[in-house]
């Protein structure tokens, strides 16, 4: 039999807790990789954020040994996915290394908005979907009617479906044998060149930059000279290896094969998520597809905190971006943070998770501005600016038309949550396009919405009204025309920049009234009042006052405690010392995260 | 030789009937057993410390807990220990913290025998609900009672301490509180306002939002409200929290803002000597192992430089209502005093330290917020 024959690529695709790492993990401790004992938590979600939220971030490929009930032992490539509305770019890369995808929907919950997202991703790349209703032993599961579901809304077969309980340990088995029978084997010609696809790419300190690859034709050994296609560059491998799931090198990679090689690469841009890799002396004719490229839909300035290194930032962000390739960064200054970046993300989540793998992988205090979106601005004299950032919004008499992104939003829930869904769309200036019931109880709702209600906090707030019931997904639709402005933030008659965001004219009294109560809550006072107004152009809209601190003393301080009370004043000195000078204002950091994140109704 | 300066010598007893509420000093429940070989244990210590450096005795405290747990006898033989090792200056203040309702008008009598002078009474306030919330054993009838027995026993030099900003209690309490402490004609008064410390049952009240608190500027007016009525009965403020009648200021308290050196004997008591702070174990079982081996019971707090020692003598000097002598200052820290002197006219500019030019002291605003001005000089 072919070699091939014996190989599956597959990826999970799953929402959120329906349970894909913890089946992942149990699909590893079945095929007998690991031990039990050897076996972690969870290992595919190696990160501790990933842990930490449940939730995967990066790409992760492990190779399983199985032996099926027809007595043959299959190779089973697992790459993984995100789960997150924002990660429909990294999807898309790890399923175009894939034949297949298990589609894990959680039996009491049902089908999510982002799962159906990914999906039908999966589905435009031909690949084929193999449902698991997952967590069976939960009392409140119904997967007879989940499978009716995933009928009536994917138009999957599911009568095969296997039922599990990755969590129980349950028919894991089941899932093995539907991946065999019904992902198909990969089909490429080891005699042809080489054509692999880079799906991932991260550094390492002794082997450089290293890429996951998947090896559509031909193959590639130690000592090959290789082609990287979109830049033309040529490198010779120095290993070549699979995960298992740590890296083990082995002699060759071959068609249908999914691993890692390493070819000495110093720059991170020689090694492109998405360029087809083939052999120098014989290159194939065509590249491979790859990917849309990852556009950043969501902005912010991150700048280093007091103390922090500039340059220790900047080569941060440097090394995320080489397997984040969403990720995009230009340097900016700003009068109240200095010197910074200018950073783009796929969404708002993306934007936390870097922000937190910057403080926690690189150990960094950063100050992260108020997220923007992308606004077209026409001027009087006919000049189309695109502004991102609110500190190059232009005077109000130069512009002739401003226009905002807008994005559909799916919106999947429980029919009791409908009303409040509704409410909170009203809010964020969402125009309701439809509603389909899915089943008896459960609705997917259709709204367009200006992307710039959807980045402050709208997933948060929605979980919120509906107990984490319902989810989302969303997508550009386009531009259109809208009354802007931009509204700045005054502490002390100061205007910070840090603290401007354009938003619609309609929102912007209440947003300014929510900023200022932030800010005067996050401040601490001073020796002085300290004034809070929200303005646009030179119009007040908004005025807090922080008043002066009146009490600030240690009522006892006898003998015995000297020591700790001047421990604690050393401490209150270090926490003023970290705060921003805005003029005599000290600012705490967290001033700034005020201004990033509110849920308008929520007190 | 330099002239050796006066020692204070602090003495902890760790016990209670039962704990505060609010309190978070080291203290356990009374035990007759335990406190039997506790008191071996403090008297060996103080016979094996190392007295060589101390010249003459300014002052004694024994506080605690409640140290007037403890019979008279044993306070006598505690203090014997001391005069067994270092001489007593004429009128050393020797001072016993009392609890109302713990010892009568006997045993008084009997601790001015054993050569206790001074009493320093906790009285806290004179609402009998508000000391029941704050876990107190007594009632105001309790303090007033063992007020008398203070005069009637002979003392003519006692304390009664007050705690201000404590739940249920406004200015109209406040004020009761102080008249009637006031009444009792005491020489000092303490008036401390409440600190929510870690670890005190208080300290959960407080985080689940159930303890009632001022705002800052009620704290202050009570504060303020609370300074005007012992100023105007001829107390005067000579720290952040004490008041006494002229020439009644607590020389124990002094020594320590002045920075003077102090032995301290007993479970977690802290000693300081040459510009190096030490501190005694917290565990009966640790404090009990080194004292039988005849170790040094004692651990290294921290050793300060010029510059520590310069910063902490403004920390704890700038608590005193007169402040610290620039004269002195120059005398003992030399070119070293050049470099807060910016940092001097920058507070006077904000009108938080006087503007004088001999000597560093709080304004009364200054004294509000003196953590904002100890800071800078750290």
């Amino acid at each position: 039999m072919n070699r091939q024959q014996h190989i599956r690529n597959f990826s999970i695709i799953a929402h959120i807790d329906h349970g894909k790492s913890t089946l992942a993990d149990r699909l590893i401790e079945e095929t007998g990789l690991l031990t039990q004992r050897e076996m972690q938590d969870q290992i595919l979600d190696s990160m501790d954020l990933e842990r930490e939220r449940g939730i995967t971030i990066k790409l992760n490929a492990t190779r399983l040994v199985y032996k099926a009930d027809d007595g043959e032992e299959y190779v089973l490539n697992l790459i993984d996915t995100p789960g997150h509305v924002d990660f429909h770019y990294e999807v898309s890369r790890s399923l175009a290394a894939c034949e297949g995808a298990l589609l894990v929907v959680d039996a009491a919950q049902g089908i999510e908005a982002q799962t159906l997202a990914n999906v039908y991703l999966a589905l435009e790349q031909d690949l084929e979907i193999v449902p698991v209703i997952n967590k069976i032993d939960l009392p409140s599961a119904r997967p007879e009617e989940i499978k009716q579901e995933i009928e009536d809304v994917i138009g999957l077969d599911c009568s095969e479906a296997p039922l599990v309980s990755a969590k129980a340990g349950l028919n894991i088995r089941d899932v093995l044998e539907s991946l065999v029978k019904n992902v198909p084997a990969p089909a490429g010609d080891e005699d042809a060149s080489l054509k692999a696809l880079i799906f991932d790419s991260y550094y390492d300190s002794y082997k450089g930059v290293v890429v996951d690859i998947r090896v559509m034709d031909g193959a590639v050994k130690r000592g090959d000279k290789i082609l990287m296609m979109s830049n033309n560059t040529e490198l010779e491998v120095t290993e070549v290896g699979v995960f298992t799931p740590n890296m083990t090198p082995i002699s060759e990679l071959k068609a249908g094969d999914v691993g890692y090689l390493a070819a000495s690469i110093k720059e991170v841009r020689l090694a492109r998520v998405g360029d087809t890799i083939t052999e120098a002396a014989r290159p194939t004719a065509k590249a491979l597809v790859g990917y849309k490229k990852a556009t950043s839909m969501v902005f912010c300035g991150i700048y280093p905190a007091e103390g922090e290194d500039y340059n220790n930032v900047r080569d941060a962000l440097e090394k995320l971006q080489v397997n984040d390739a969403a990720l995009s960064f230009e340097p900016e200054t700003s009068v109240a943070l200095g010197f910074g970046f200018r950073c783009g993300f796929l969404g708002l989540l993306h934007l936390e998770i870097i922000q937190e793998r910057l403080e926690r992988e690189f150990d960094l205090s950063l100050v992260t501005t108020a997220p923007s979106v992308i606004y077209r601005i026409t001027t009087t004299s006919g000049e189309l600016l695109e502004i991102q950032n609110p500190t190059n919004f232009p005077e109000i008499t130069l512009i002739e038309t401003m226009e905002e992104p807008i994005v559909e939003v799916n919106i999947m829930s429980p029919t009791d949550y409908v009303g409040p869904i509704m409410d909170l769309c009203q809010t964020r200036r969402a125009v309701f396009k439809d509603m389909e019931y899915l089943e008896e109880t459960r609705v997917m709702i259709h709204y367009d919405m200006p992307l710039n209600e959807v980045i402050y906090d709208f997933f948060d707030a929605l979980k919120s009204r509906t107990k984490g019931y319902a989810s989302m997904d969303y997508e550009m639709k386009g531009y259109q025309v809208s009354k802007l402005v931009r509204l700045d933030m005054l502490i002390n008659g100061e205007l910070v920049d840090a603290f401007s965001i354009i938003v619609h004219e309609e929102t912007a009294y209440q947003r300014a009234r929510q900023i200022a109560e932030r800010l005067k809550d996050v401040i601490p006072r001073h020796q002085f009042t300290v004034p809070i107004q929200a303005t646009i152009g030179s119009k007040v809209i908004a005025r807090e006052t922080i008043r002066a601190l009146r009490k600030d003393v240690l009522a006892k301080c006898y003998g015995g405690d000297i020591t700790r009370k001047k421990k604690l004043l050393s401490k209150q000195k270090e926490g003023k010392k970290r705060m921003r000078q805005v003029g005599s204002v000290s600012v705490p950091q967290e001033a700034f995260l005020a201004v990033l994140k509110f849920d308008s109704t929520k007190k | 030789m330099m002239k050796k300066q006066g020692t204070a010598i602090y003495v902890h007893i760790p016990f209670c009937v039962r704990k505060c509420r609010y309190c978070d000093f080291l203290s356990v429940p009374w035990d007759s057993a335990k406190a039997e070989a506790y008191t071996k244990d403090l008297l060996k210590e103080i016979r094996q410390a190392d007295w060589s450096r101390v010249d003459v005795v300014e002052s004694i405290f024994i506080g605690g807990g409640t140290p007037s747990l403890m019979p008279a006898s044993v306070i006598g033989e505690i203090l014997e220990a001391i005069r067994i090792n270092a001489s007593l200056s004429r009128g050393c203040e020797i001072t016993m913290e009392a609890n109302p309702g713990t010892l009568d008008l006997e045993q008084l009598k009997a601790l001015r025998r054993v050569g206790i002078n001074r009493i320093s009474l906790g009285a806290q306030c004179f609402q009998p609900e508000i000391l029941k919330r704050l876990g107190r054993i007594h009632d105001d009838i309790a303090i007033e009672k063992t007020a008398r027995d203070v005069v009637a026993a002979g003392f003519r030099n006692w304390n009664i301490d007050l705690m201000f900003d404590l739940p249920g209690q406004g200015m109209a309490e406040v004020e009761e509180s102080i008249r009637r402490a006031i009444a009792l004609e005491p020489t000092h008064l303490s008036f401390y306002s409440l600190i929510v410390e870690p670890g005190t049952p208080f300290y959960e009240e407080w985080e689940e939002g159930r303890l009632p608190m001022a705002t800052e500027e009620g704290n202050r007016a009570l504060y303020h409200h609370g300074r005007r009525l012992m100023e105007a009965a001829g107390y005067h403020q000579y720290e952040i929290s004490n008041f006494a009648k002229p020439g009644m200021a607590c020389r124990q308290n002094l020594a320590y803002w002045c920075r003077r050196p102090y032995l301290g004997f007993g479970l977690g008591a802290a000693s300081m000597e040459a510009d190096s702070r030490y501190v005694n174990p917290r565990d009966f079982q640790i404090y009990h192992e080194r004292i039988s081996r005849g170790m040094t019971v004692r651990e290294l707090e921290e050793t300060m430089g010029k510059r520590e020692a310069l910063s902490e003598t403004m920390i704890l000097g700038l608590r005193l209502s007169h402040g610290i002598s620039m004269a002195a200052l120059i005398r003992k820290f030399g070119v070293e005093v050049d470099r807060i002197r910016p940092l001097i006219a920058e507070q006077q500019r904000l009108g938080l330290l006087i503007p004088s030019e001999k000597r560093i002291a709080l304004t009364e605003a200054g004294m509000d917020l003196a953590n904002q001005v100890m800071m800078i000089f750290l």
